[in-house]
């Protein structure tokens, strides 16, 4: 017995499911909330902007989740909001005098004592914390654009075209700004040779 | 990495991963034969990829709970205020538009009152307005106020002389000078 399924049905499904989610704004921020935080966050080098900006971008979110049409991931769609909100904000002077001067950029070693001790040895630990630092300086030196794909794909788990769709970017730019991320990170971590 | 370590990979550097080789690796590109070959046996060049994919896992756990611990302000407000518009209310609703109602109702009948007072008084309102402007009106009124002045200043004696009491040239000049004025 055969069922002939009409594939007009399974998108128009997904989307209702993709609106469901996007109405519960409480159930997306607890979702989303830490993941888009974290991103921004370490994109920018600056905690306190990384909140305002994970707050506007779920405003911008619940505000236009009419026009989503679940084409991509809501992951996906609300990393590319928040990629268009840290765009704006690179191109305000405002964040330029402040990248400079760096005031409210996340410290190294608060960032560290956030690791979960768990059954490790203090040693272990230790070990961690130095690498979690040497990753958190060498993310630092990074451009943003490098930073941001390096990010995309390493915390957030996201493919190649996922990131080029996220950000906006030819595939070949994301994996140039990919290979120069690792390259620094790598030589920072004292594995180049 | 150790010394020892740097310089085996300097004089064997043909036998390891290239960069762009460890690259691949690191970012999880389906690696060909020759390198899964090599790290199958190559201790050295999958250690370095076992340190990279630790420390940035590291990094990833540390951020992450880094972020959770940080709270993202002032959503519960905005989101419940844009939430209102669609989400049916019936109890709220209901009062809401009762409460509109009564307004409108309570306005219309005060405008109809008026507009009922207004048919008669707009000629009187004219006319009272047309008088008070008159000169001969404010003629009339200057006189009313000289009449009330001169009465309060008959009657408007000081407690002292009231009492008989005496009092300083000074005081009486000035009270004098006042009243001539």
């Amino acid at each position: 017995m055969q069922f002939a399924i009409d594939a007009s049905i399974i998108p128009l499904r997904r989307q209702v499911n993709f609106i469901a989610e996007l109405e519960d704004i409480d159930t997306l921020v607890k979702l989303y909330g830490p993941k888009l935080q974290r991103y921004v966050a370490f994109s920018l080098g600056d905690q306190d902007l990384a909140e305002t900006i994970t707050q506007e971008c779920f405003l911008k979110a619940y505000q236009g989740r009419e026009s989503f049409r679940g084409d991509c991931s809501v992951n996906t769609w609300l990393f590319s909001i928040a990629n268009n909100l840290i765009r704006d904000q690179l191109r305000t002077k405002k964040f330029q005098f402040w990248r400079k001067a760096r005031a409210h950029s996340i410290d190294v070693s608060e960032l560290a004592s956030f690791l979960p001790s768990g059954a490790s040895s203090p040693e272990t630990l230790l070990l961690v914390k130095e690498q979690t630092r040497l990753v958190k300086e060498a993310l630092d030196d990074l451009s943003v654009n490098q930073r941001r794909v390096f990010l995309l794909k390493f915390s957030e788990e996201m493919d190649l075209d996922e990131i080029s769709k996220t950000l906006g970017m030819p595939v070949n730019t994301v994996k140039t700004h990919l290979r120069r991320a690792v390259t620094a990170i790598r030589a920072r971590l004292g594995g180049d040779r | 990495m150790s010394q020892l370590e740097s310089k085996s990979f300097s004089v064997d550097s043909s036998l390891h991963l290239t960069d762009d080789q460890f690259i691949d690796c690191a970012i999880g590109l389906e690696p060909d034969a020759t390198i899964s070959q090599h790290l199958a046996y190559c201790e050295l060049c999958r250690a370095e990829l076992t340190v990279f994919g630790s420390s940035v896992n590291s990094f990833n756990r540390a951020a992450q709970s880094w972020s959770e611990s940080r709270p993202i302000p002032g959503l519960q407000a905005p989101s419940r205020k844009q939430r209102a518009p669609w989400v049916p209310r019936p109890l709220f609703a209901t009062a809401s538009w009762a409460l509109a109602a009564c307004v409108l109702f309570g306005t219309a009948i005060s405008t109809a009152i008026h507009r009922h007072q207004g048919h008669v008084s707009p000629d009187i309102a004219s006319t009272t307005e047309s008088q008070e402007d008159s000169p001969a009106q404010i003629e009339q009124d200057n006189k009313l106020l000289m009449a009330i002045e001169r009465e309060i200043r008959v009657d408007d004696r000081s407690p002292a002389q009231e009492y008989g009491i005496r009092t300083s040239s000074h005081r009486s000049k000035g009270r004098g000078e006042l009243t001539n004025q």
